[in-house]
């Protein structure tokens, strides 16, 4: 499956070894921080939020976050990485959430029209992944953080228990009913997602 | 009833969504995430300016080192020992004694 490159072995972590230089005052070490982990947890976002723009918003407040955990950052507790999934996580489903309760409608998120070759292919690959976002938003936050950590970033079981702080079952048993809740909310909209005819 | 999406739609939907990952930062946003960072930094310097004046003390260690030397020298000063007088008058060829505590009268009593 798709790796990524936020991942490193269980028993070094050089992302806390670059944040307690940060702490001690080397101001490149954040830059080389944010280079490691922006781009995972940017990507991370614009899957679960299919929008670039609330997507950068949301890595810049977890990034913050880091910034300020900096001081106190205990090595060995979490490693950096696992953290960050958890933050970006958790915002991005606090971002759905807002989201759902000004009901956006899904045009508002599709882009405007392009006469670009190959633009409509575009457009309608856009269009499914907003509806299936805005289906994201419909689901328990849990449910939804399982689902994202498993099919939009191909993590195992194992490090999703570890990001999410539960079991395994418990996270095998939050990914099956989001699925399925997902494929039910889903079930609507075939039409629009060229699912008609299949 | 309308039938669910069925796995194979869910996964095309799961492999399109992962597709679009973007590639890299561009400038503009790091530039957006090293302003935090750089505006985070005083007070890490603050924090590190402090705990570099106690690492030069010795941290503990010396802190307590110098404690003991002035308590040494305070009381050398109130309660000089014997001989000490003529040694000082010895080397430097005077003595001048400051008293630190009044000899009499201390609370103003007398008189």
């Amino acid at each position: 499956m798709f790796q990524r490159s936020r991942r490193s072995g269980p028993e070094t972590d050089p992302d806390a070894d670059l944040l307690a230089a940060y702490a001690a005052g080397d101001l490149s070490a954040a830059r080389t921080l944010a280079r490691r982990l922006g781009p995972g947890a940017l990507a991370q976002a614009t899957r679960m939020l299919a929008d670039r723009t609330e997507a950068e918003d949301v890595v810049q407040e977890a990034m913050l976050r880091l910034w300020r955990q900096a001081p106190g950052w205990r090595t060995g507790e979490a490693k950096v990485s696992t953290w960050l999934y958890r933050v970006v996580a958790n915002l991005c489903t606090d971002r759905l959430r807002a989201r759902r309760r000004k009901d956006v409608p899904l045009e508002a998120v599709a882009e405007p029209e392009d006469d670009r070759p190959g633009a409509l292919a575009d457009m309608q690959m856009r269009t499914r992944h907003a509806a299936l976002s805005a289906a994201l938003a419909e689901l328990p936050e849990r449910q939804a953080q399982a689902v994202a950590l498993r099919h939009l970033e191909g993590l195992g079981n194992p490090e999703i228990a570890a990001i999410m702080d539960i079991g395994v079952e418990a996270v095998e048993s939050l990914t099956a009913r989001g699925k399925r809740a997902l494929a039910a909310l889903l079930a609507g909209r075939k039409e629009e997602l060229g699912f008609a005819d299949d | 009833m309308t039938e669910p999406v069925d796995d194979r739609q869910l996964e095309r939907l799961f492999e399109e969504a992962r597709a679009g990952e973007p590639a890299a930062l561009d400038d503009a946003f790091l530039a957006r995430l090293m302003h935090d960072a750089a505006a985070e930094m005083p007070r890490r310097w603050g924090a590190a300016a402090g705990a570099g004046l106690w690492a030069l003390l010795g941290g503990w260690a010396g802190a307590g080192g110098l404690a003991a030397a002035a308590v040494g020298g305070l009381w050398i000063g109130i309660a000089p020992p014997e001989g000490l007088s003529d040694l000082a008058a010895g080397l430097v060829g005077e003595t001048a004694s400051v008293a630190l505590v009044p000899a009499d009268d201390l609370f103003g009593l007398e008189g």
